[in-house]
């Protein structure tokens, strides 16, 4: 009598009910942000014996290659003559269709190249910072002056000039 | 001889007296008939966003994103229903499966469910985590961090919650299961829950190979997981009670 007793709650358990369902295929996955130009550092953007009255353009193209769009900012920092960085005006303009001699686009800067800069490097968008969706490009054109105003001061002088593109999320 | 004479008139003297009792009682009956017993049964069905057809027990793809940046959240309803006919007590869990490199841990996931609350799957949204009048089971209302499994709610816990389709703080701490009525009930016969999962943002890297950036790699997909949620069931104890009777008008005494 004892035996049958105790087997009772043990028949109770395994004749619950119980049912299923599912949510499958819950999938993440994470993005890539990659930027890239298309110029060989110290070629295209170098020019010597510049005189007074002297001028060049430039394009550059800033690639978005990864998969998340983005926004960059540039910094630049120069090496050599700080008179020479002072007096040497650059313009950075947004490209057009049209060569970047054609010097039409809108202008994101304007002044010294010592002091050359587009957007802000802080994490998060800031104003004057680019944006490029995934996958394209975004065309700067650069105008490098030596004004006809310059000194003699400059005579001679060599600098050296670093641009960086930082690139974030947007 | 004498002796064995007197032992059987002495038999039949009480066997005379017993007979005369038993016709004597008053007896009466009634009768409960009817008293069927049939097997009930319990299923539930699964729905979400992209998947609403009847019957369905298996979903996918309820709460998906690609091309995950930090700072990104996505956020998904899934609609269960008890079409049986039994009342039951569900759980919830996930398992996650990391891809070629594990994302699993730099996510984070959040789960309310509507329970007896007045929200719409529509409201399936960040405000949905506080908004205890919408969305009355607060079962994982803050983020946390996406673990290879976990269980939000064990469907066999034995404590009941003490509201059916809300959630309070007490039933946090105790594990209290979630409610699903049979589907003939006015309430609660289906419960929606919200998921929300993020990829936080850890602010600005301190290079190009520290913080979030280790995790943007060369493709887009590389960091990846997949989530499984499921949803257990098993019938809800209801105790068997016969019909109360009701007071006679008249009986023998």
């Amino acid at each position: 009598m004892v035996g049958v007793l105790g087997g009772t709650p043990a028949t109770e358990t395994h004749a619950f009910y119980s049912t299923l369902v599912n949510s499958t295929a819950n999938s993440f996955s994470a993005g890539t942000l990659n930027i890239g130009d298309n110029l060989a550092a110290g070629t295209t953007l170098s020019m010597a014996n510049l005189v007074a009255g002297d001028s060049f353009d430039a394009q550059l193209d800033i690639a978005n290659s990864g998969s998340l769009n983005l926004l960059y900012s540039m910094t630049s920092s120069v090496s050599g003559s700080g008179v020479l960085a002072d007096t040497l005006q650059l313009t950075i303009r947004a490209k057009t269709s049209n060569p970047c001699s054609a010097r039409d686009g809108t202008s994101l800067y304007a002044g010294s190249l010592a002091s050359a800069a587009l957007g802000d490097p802080s994490h998060g968008a800031q104003p004057g910072d680019r944006t490029v969706s995934a996958g394209n490009t975004d065309s700067l054109c650069f105008t490098v002056a030596l004004p006809t105003s310059a000194t003699s001061t400059v005579a001679a002088q060599s600098l050296s000039a670093t641009f960086v593109f930082l690139a974030e999320q947007s | 001889m004498k002796l064995l004479l007197l032992a059987t008139i002495a038999t039949g003297l009480l066997a005379t007296a017993a007979g005369r009792g038993t016709m004597a009682y008053f007896t009466t009956q009634v009768t409960s008939t009817g008293d069927q017993f049939s097997a009930g049964n319990l299923h539930f069905n699964i729905n979400d966003n992209n998947e609403s057809a009847g019957g369905l027990t298996t979903v996918a793809s309820s709460i998906t994103l690609s091309n995950m940046k930090p700072g990104d959240s996505v956020y998904a309803p899934i609609t269960v229903t008890n079409v049986g006919t039994l009342d039951a007590q569900y759980g919830v869990k996930y398992a996650a499966t990391g891809g070629a490199s594990d994302l699993t841990p730099q996510l984070q996931i959040a789960l309310v469910g509507k329970g007896s609350g007045a929200g719409a799957n529509t409201d399936c949204k960040s405000s949905s985590f506080t908004d205890t009048t919408k969305w009355n089971e607060q079962v994982a209302p803050s983020l946390a961090t996406l673990a290879a499994s976990h269980t939000f709610v064990a469907s066999n816990s034995a404590v009941a919650p003490i509201t059916d389709g809300a959630w309070v703080a007490s039933d946090t701490t105790a594990g209290a299961y979630l409610v699903l009525n049979h589907s003939g009930a006015a309430t609660l016969s289906s419960d929606t829950l919200c998921v929300e999962v993020t990829f936080p943002d850890g602010g600005a890297p301190g290079s190009l190979t520290t913080g979030d950036n280790a995790f943007n790699a060369a493709s887009a997909g590389t960091w990846s997981t997949t989530l499984v949620f499921t949803i257990d069931g098993q019938q809800r104890h209801h105790p068997v009670e016969f019909d109360q009777p009701t007071a006679p008008t008249t009986g023998n005494y």
